[in-house]
């Protein structure tokens, strides 16, 4: 039949108008009854409008007389997607490559379509055969990947049957010549650390190919992580430290050096003392050379904190005036970087025990920051400074509980900072923070514990009265609108805070990482249309993983990207399996449930029809959502 | 200090520390992950020690002839972590490789004319203008772009950059041709 006469059925379905779709399609088939390309079509309107019984029992005829013409296969395949049953379309390019077997791209919508659908041993099976009928290397790859895929899935039994063909087929493909690209060397690299096998693995890199490879960053990170692994710390040890030579700011390299430094002092606990004396000669060079270079790094000195906290933790045998000394040294130097108390955390927790030590420390930085410098950019360092020596003591002093007193004494001082650091801020760009912007967050942070502590409103709407006049001056701090968002929701407020978080513009992966912020205390504030409303489109992301993700496995095989497929998988069975989607269906339900409740027997129906499997609370493995 | 390695896949799940800064964008996942299957080694993450996200770089290669080159994307640093030289140590990276594995020509990205701070930061990593793009960021009000280039030692001759490529005006459309 003509194209003339299908255009408008074509044209129907792409501008969505289903029901002329239907009509055209019907006055074809009543000419041509047995016009699979038509009824294909039809099933795909048929699936628009919601008829997904007919839809599917329309596809199980276009299946039936195997078509193997593209067009007919792409409606059929459309159609299969939109009613949800992937593994139909296996089967309809299974019968296709059959037909044709030396039809590459069927065989290749075969391989694809059990992709899509995560069956492994199906994609080894058309790669296996693919590979044999067109003798491409990227074939037998994919057939490898599918192996060390099936491998994986089943890494609890023993006796890895799929790991051993894989690691068998792949030494074979290496011996034949066929291992060129840096990704085919990933990949015998996964199938090896998949094994467990690191000193194989180490040995591939030795060998000529894996040094070639060794021209990619994250080969060579890899190299060095497998000579710790296979505990080869003299080696180990020799090329973190040329590592750490070229740049000192890799912290990567740093923990292998220290890895493998402790390993040879408990080796060899003779030469503790020489060993040692070497690290910090390390260190002392290292700290010159960041000195002298444009941008200071920190990396040599952390290091310095880091040595330590390794010894301490190694034999206790440590000065701690000298260890306080380092970090004070620490702050002095890195105290105007705002990332300057996360530096510090887990050294302050190594060292500083007891409260009195707490209080001297902060007292020590304290004195040694003045904060009464006259020069204008003195005072900005300043100013970060002295957030940081707050924040610092609002960890260490996190236990205690402040006096009434006390608390609106140190907000008060918090806030008074915080307006004397503004009007340094007038000429920031719109988009940037105040320079005191975190007083105000410390401020509220220990007013929200005295709100847990006494149940007392009040201290939560002073915080609001606080995060909102800092807000108006910086007007994109997302730490203002989280703390915001949660403070509204205590007091009640569902308004506010959807106002906050729409500002937010979450979107995509977000949805599932970041809407629980406004939803998941918000089914007792009654707003439930736009609770309702926000989580239905929070849902998209779910939708779009089943749709984007296995396209993208898809492309990462079409690419012969082999180190990310695992990863990928991953990513889509993180999603798949959100707590998060299932805590949405929940409140969704909750919400259905009290809106259908109206009358009792509509509400008993509307229990009696909820289907348990959309809540599973157990048998699937949930990953946590922070 | 930072541990600099390869973007992963559900590295999107821990991101938002950096993402919910305004200025930078979140994409769908088709975006991020196209960008993973096909140049995974030009998609890298900084992180701190405990493994918080300080920052990432997204980049690819592409063009023909002599106009193969590495493309940065996007390129961006959480609030709290900047002024560490965090993105000179991306760009680095990004550089070496569209060098050793991509064996390009340059490397180039797109940047608003009026951001000034990133303009005199990529001008300190040896960037330079080759020409200014006219509307080429559209919103309420339509912005141009610099488009900005550093050689690679693949063109010895210094021929993919010029001088005052300030007054060089193009449209979007003309992108795709070299020179």
């Amino acid at each position: 039949m003509a194209d003339r006469k299908l255009r408008p059925l074509y044209e129907a379905i792409d501008e969505g108008h289903n029901k002329e779709a239907l009509q055209h399609a019907n006055k074809i088939l009543k000419k041509t009854p047995d016009y699979p390309l038509v009824k294909a079509l039809k099933a795909l309107a048929l699936v628009r409008s919601g008829k997904e019984e007919e839809a599917t029992e329309l596809c199980a005829q276009v299946k039936a007389s195997q078509p193997t013409d593209e067009p007919t296969l792409q409606a059929a395949t459309m159609a299969y997607k939109e009613v949800g049953q992937h593994d139909q379309i296996v089967h309809l390019y299974e019968a296709a490559a059959k037909l044709q077997p030396n039809n590459e791209e069927f065989a290749n919508h075969w391989f694809m379509a059990m992709v899509r659908g995560n069956d492994l041993k199906g994609q080894q099976q058309a790669a296996l055969k693919l590979h044999k009928t067109f003798k491409n290397n990227k074939y037998l790859f994919w057939a490898i990947m599918s192996l060390a895929l099936q491998g994986e899935a089943h890494k609890a039994g023993a006796n890895n049957l799929s790991y051993t063909l894989a690691e068998r087929m792949m030494t074979k493909a290496m011996e034949e010549g066929r291992v060129q690209q840096t990704e085919e060397l990933r990949l015998y690299l996964l199938i090896l650390i998949g094994q467990d096998k690191k000193k194989e693995a180490l040995a591939l890199l030795d060998s000529e190919p894996g040094q070639k490879a060794l021209l990619d960053p994250e080969i060579r990170q890899m190299y060095v992580e497998l000579m710790t692994e296979a505990r080869e710390w003299t080696r180990a040890f020799d090329t973190s430290r040329s590592v750490l030579l070229e740049n000192s700011d890799d912290w990567i390299s740093w923990t292998v050096y220290f890895d493998s430094l402790f390993q040879r002092v408990s080796e060899k606990p003779e030469c503790e003392q020489e060993l040692l004396g070497e690290a910090h000669a390390l260190i002392e060079k290292l700290k010159k050379s960041a000195l002298e270079a444009s941008i200071l790094k920190r990396g040599p000195f952390l290091a310095e904190l880091e040595l330590d906290s390794r010894i301490m933790k190694e034999n206790n045998n440590i000065d701690l005036d000298v260890a306080m000394d380092h970090i004070k040294a620490y702050f002095e130097r890195f105290g105007t970087k705002p990332c300057c108390f996360e530096d510090l955390q887990p050294y302050a927790d190594t060292f500083i025990s007891s409260a009195e030590d707490g209080t001297k420390f902060i007292l020590s930085i304290r004195d040694a920051t003045r904060l009464d410098s006259e020069e204008t950019s003195a005072k900005l360092k300043n100013i970060q400074k002295d957030i940081n020596i707050y924040k610092l003591e609002h960890y260490l002093k996190s236990n205690e509980s402040l006096s009434d007193e006390e608390a609106f004494s140190k907000v008060e001082k918090l806030w008074t900072a915080y307006t004397k650091a503004l009007p340094f801020g007038e000429s920031l760009e719109k988009t940037e923070r105040q320079y005191g912007d975190d007083y105000v967050v410390l401020a509220c942070q220990i007013l929200l514990k005295k709100y847990r502590e006494k149940q007392d409103m009040s201290y939560i709407l002073h915080s609001i009265v606080m995060l909102e006049t800092s807000l108006a001056k910086s007007t994109y701090n997302f730490q203002f609108k989280m703390f915001l968002i949660r403070l509204y929701l205590i007091v009640g407020a569902y308004e506010p805070a959807h106002r906050i978080f729409s500002t937010l513009d979450v979107k995509h992966i977000q949805y599932d990482t970041l809407t629980h912020y406004l939803t998941d205390r918000s089914i007792a504030l009654g707003q439930f249309d736009q609770l309702a409303d926000t989580i239905s489109l929070a849902c998209s992301i779910y939708k779009s993983n089943e749709i984007e993700t296995p396209e993208m496995i898809v492309k990462a095989y079409q690419y012969a990207t082999f180190s990310k497929i695992q990863e990928f998988i991953e990513f889509r069975a993180r999603l798949d399996h959100s707590i998060q989607h299932t805590l949405f269906n929940i409140d969704l339900a909750r919400i259905e449930a009290l809106q259908s409740s109206f009358a009792a027997k509509y509400g008993v129906q509307f229990f009696s029809d909820l289907d348990p499997s959309v809540y599973p609370y157990e048998g699937k493995p949930f990953y946590r959502v922070t | 200090m930072s541990q600099l390695r390869r973007f992963k896949a559900t590295d999107l799940f821990s991101f938002n520390n950096v993402n919910l800064d305004v200025l930078t964008e979140t994409y769908n996942i088709s975006f991020y992950l196209q960008y993973l299957a096909r140049w995974p080694d030009l998609f890298s993450v900084q992180t701190t020690a405990k493994g918080n996200v300080m920052g990432y770089v997204m980049g690819k290669a592409e063009g023909t002839g002599k106009n193969w080159h590495g493309h940065v994307t996007a390129i961006t640093v959480g609030p709290e972590y900047r002024r560490l030289g965090l993105a000179d140590g991306m760009m680095d990276l990004l550089e070496e490789v569209s060098e050793k594995t991509y064996n390009g020509w340059f490397v180039d990205l797109y940047v608003r004319v009026s951001n000034a701070v990133a303009i005199g930061m990529y001008r300190k990593f040896g960037y330079s203008v080759y020409r200014r793009v006219k509307n080429y960021y559209a919103g309420a009000v339509d912005e141009d772009a610099y488009d900005m280039r550093k050689p690679l030692k693949r063109d010895k001759k210094r021929e993919t950059i010029r001088e005052n490529g300030e007054n060089v005006m193009v449209h979007p459309e003309e992108l795709d041709s070299w020179r």
